[in-house]
């Protein structure tokens, strides 16, 4: 198993407060550690994240892709600097900690790539100091200094002279670290790589100073911001589910907005257009001097539309749709339904419209009079004649019935102990209108539900 | 005998896929005709050519009763059965899920736009016309049967403005416009207009007992066709779908 371990080794304290968080901004310092993360993941599924200054990933089978481990480190490198990590150095070696000494003994000489070839790790290791290797391996602070107390006091400067000698006098010398180390010192390393599940949190912040109080500087700063999320998301394969806002105000205040796009975002114009609609249908209430996005993702699979089917409406315009309809007639008026699994005539809930296809239609649906809900029922005059509807008032109407069916008596909650609710009646009125009735079996109140057409 | 079923299967499915495929009427396509949508009814799609036509407006119009909602709840599902999206612009939030998916229609996948001021209606309709993809949008302007003064809230209705400006996005977008409503609102806008009338309604059940709404029945006649003949008619009977 190849191993190439990235390294970022520690930034002198004037460099880490003057030119890099100059030239990359306070954002980027931030988010330094992730980028790291996410450069790795770019690479190969298989990485560790061992703390904030080093990652590990599996490059085994990346050959065909990139031809040499050279060719591959290097491109690492290239991509670390687009990123704006500038300092990072890379190892390759055929275990974990082989890996992270090879990137440490990288940067002790200046260069920026190091690699041990396979089954000459001894060999390459023997003339490295044993600080960088009790450095490199896991060894805690404290146990280090003792360590290398003990080893300059045996007069061993290089991995090559531990190499040499005997497990047995490494063992008592040393202890179990020890034996450890020497074992590394030959170039043996079992470390397992532990893999780990991916952190799927993506955030981004602004800061604005001073604050603003107009849209228009939160839409050019949002660009940036933006882009870097599509980046990441891009990298780990994944897409935008829902953005959630943080928006804190100049007062202490902090606003908390969701935005449910219609299908999973991955373009960056898609995903502005919906924070920007957002942000202009209910704008923020007062000065901004922050705004944190954070993203709720979801894995996507991108897909190959079909052959013999019409294509739908793209994401980016469907959210955008959705969006500009939710600035329009305000939340939640363009959506599906989902009508629930009870008799009630008009019970349903909405949910999010999501343009996925329906199945191969096996069920073919009735074609006859199809109710027309009236939202909330219209209060009626109903004059009955035993129990039968005979003549129906309500708003406009005024007509005797011609025809009734009914009662039909339902119950919502069959589980309660309470008495029917409601006894419903179909009529058609002399007009021919057909209409739906509906009777409250406790007060004997008539309402007009509906009518059929 | 695994292989045997293996290809049965395989069959199977090319069949499916097939069925599935939108038919190309080729002396159509030739004779410079626009495609069409079906709607479902095998009679009324073979007086009409095929369907509805895509990238115009095809108005629905009747008085209560006369199956304006029946028709475009089956136009939906059959569009939806294509594979193809739908968006039902709801002026009166009088869209009921239940009967849609009574008719077929799988109202999961249905983009439901409800309630709002006829100006906001409009500016839905134009919107959803312009995201491509979409292949029918209804536009319901259905008012409740007991409320009057339609003309007068629909002023904007009476604009030739607004149907041009929704004819151009449906041109630009290719899908069909269908416009519910209980009188003919865009005039020659539309390319096809069905007027719609109800003839009567059957009642089942013995004479003194409780009867049961079984059958209604309804003329459709076309009173403007752009893309086809006139005139044509015809009489459709719903059932009840208790």
């Amino acid at each position: 198993m190849r191993i190439l371990c990235i390294y970022m080794p520690a930034l002198p304290p004037e460099t880490s407060t003057g030119a890099t968080t100059t030239a990359a901004g306070f954002e980027l310092e931030k988010t330094l550690h992730p980028a790291m993360v996410d450069l790795a993941r770019s690479f190969s599924p298989r990485v560790e994240d061992a703390g904030t200054d080093t990652t590990y990933l599996e490059i085994s089978g990346l050959g065909s892709l990139f031809h040499t481990e050279e060719n591959l480190a290097h491109t690492i490198i290239k991509s670390a600097n687009r990123s704006g990590l500038y300092s990072l150095a890379a190892g390759i070696a055929s275990g974990k900690i082989l890996a992270r000494l090879a990137a440490e003994y990288a940067v002790t000489n200046g260069k920026r790539i190091t690699i041990f070839a396979p089954g000459k790790e001894a060999k390459q290791i023997s003339a490295i100091p044993v600080q960088i290797l009790v450095n490199a391996s896991c060894i805690k602070p404290d146990e280090r200094r003792e360590l290398l107390g003990i080893l300059h006091g045996l007069g061993i400067e290089t991995a090559g002279q531990l190499a040499l000698i005997s497990s047995r006098s490494a063992g008592s010398r040393l202890g179990r670290r020890g034996l450890k180390l020497q074992r590394l010192a030959m170039g043996l390393d079992d470390t397992p790589l532990v893999t780990s599940m991916e952190d799927v949190e993506i955030k981004e912040s602004i800061e604005f100073e001073p604050p603003v109080h107009t849209l228009e500087p939160i839409s050019f700063r949002l660009r940036p911001c933006v882009e870097r999320i599509c980046k990441q998301l891009a990298r780990r394969t994944l897409a935008a589910a829902k953005i959630i806002l943080w928006i804190h105000l100049e007062q202490g205040k902090i606003q908390h907005r969701e935005i449910d796009p219609g299908l999973p975002l991955t373009e960056p114009n898609a995903m502005l257009e919906q924070i920007r609609l957002e942000l202009e249908t209910s704008p923020p209430q007062d000065a901004v001097e922050r705004l944190d996005v954070s993203i709720g993702t979801e894995r996507f699979r991108p897909s190959q539309a079909d052959m013999f089917k019409p294509s739908g409406p793209r994401p980016s315009s469907l959210a955008s749709l959705l969006s500009r309809l939710d600035s329009i007639l305000g939340k939640g008026k363009a959506t599906a339904a989902l009508p629930s699994n009870c008799h009630a005539y008009d019970r349903f809930e909405t949910v999010l419209f999501r343009a996925q296809k329906q199945g191969p239609n096996t069920k073919s649906g009735a074609f006859g009079p199809m109710l027309r809900a009236y939202r909330p029922p219209l209060d009626a005059r109903v004059i009955t004649y035993l129990g039968v509807p005979r003549h129906v008032t309500a708003g406009m109407l005024h007509d005797p019935v011609s025809s009734a069916s009914g009662p039909f008596r339902f119950h919502n909650e069959w589980w309660r102990d309470e008495q029917f609710l409601m006894e419903e009646w179909d009529v058609e009125l002399k007009c021919r209108k057909l209409l739906k009735l509906g009777r409250l079996i406790q007060t004997g109140k008539w309402l007009l539900l509906g009518e059929y057409d | 005998m695994g292989l045997q079923v293996t290809a049965g299967s395989i069959m199977e499915r090319l069949h499916n896929i097939i069925s599935n495929v939108p038919e190309v009427n080729l002396a159509q396509t030739l004779s410079n005709q626009p495609p069409r949508l079906k709607l479902g009814l095998p009679e009324l799609d073979r007086i009409l050519g095929g369907g509805i036509p895509r990238g115009m407006i095809t108005e629905l119009y009747g008085p209560a009763g006369s199956g304006r909602t029946s028709i475009a709840l089956t136009a939906t599902a059959a569009a939806q059965a294509a594979g193809e999206f739908v968006a039902w612009v709801d002026a009166f939030d009088a869209f009921s899920p239940r009967a849609a998916q009574e008719a077929g229609v799988d109202p999961k996948t249905l983009l439901w736009v409800r309630h709002a001021s006829m100006c906001q209606v409009l500016r839905a309709t134009s919107l959803v016309l312009d995201t491509a993809g979409f292949s029918l949008a209804i536009l319901d302007l259905l008012p409740p049967a007991h409320e009057s003064g339609f003309k007068k809230k629909a002023a904007i209705l009476q604009r030739p403005s607004t149907w041009l400006r929704l004819k151009r996005a449906a041109e630009r977008s290719r899908a069909a416009l269908l416009l519910l409503a209980p009188y003919s609102l865009a005039g020659s806008f539309s390319s096809l207009a069905l007027a719609l009338a109800p003839l009567n309604t059957s009642w089942s059940g013995p004479m003194k007992g409780p009867a049961i709404m079984c059958r209604s029945n309804i003329t459709i006649s076309v009173s403007r066709n752009r893309t086809g003949r006139e005139g044509g008619e015809s009489h459709i009977s719903m059932d009840t779908a208790y």
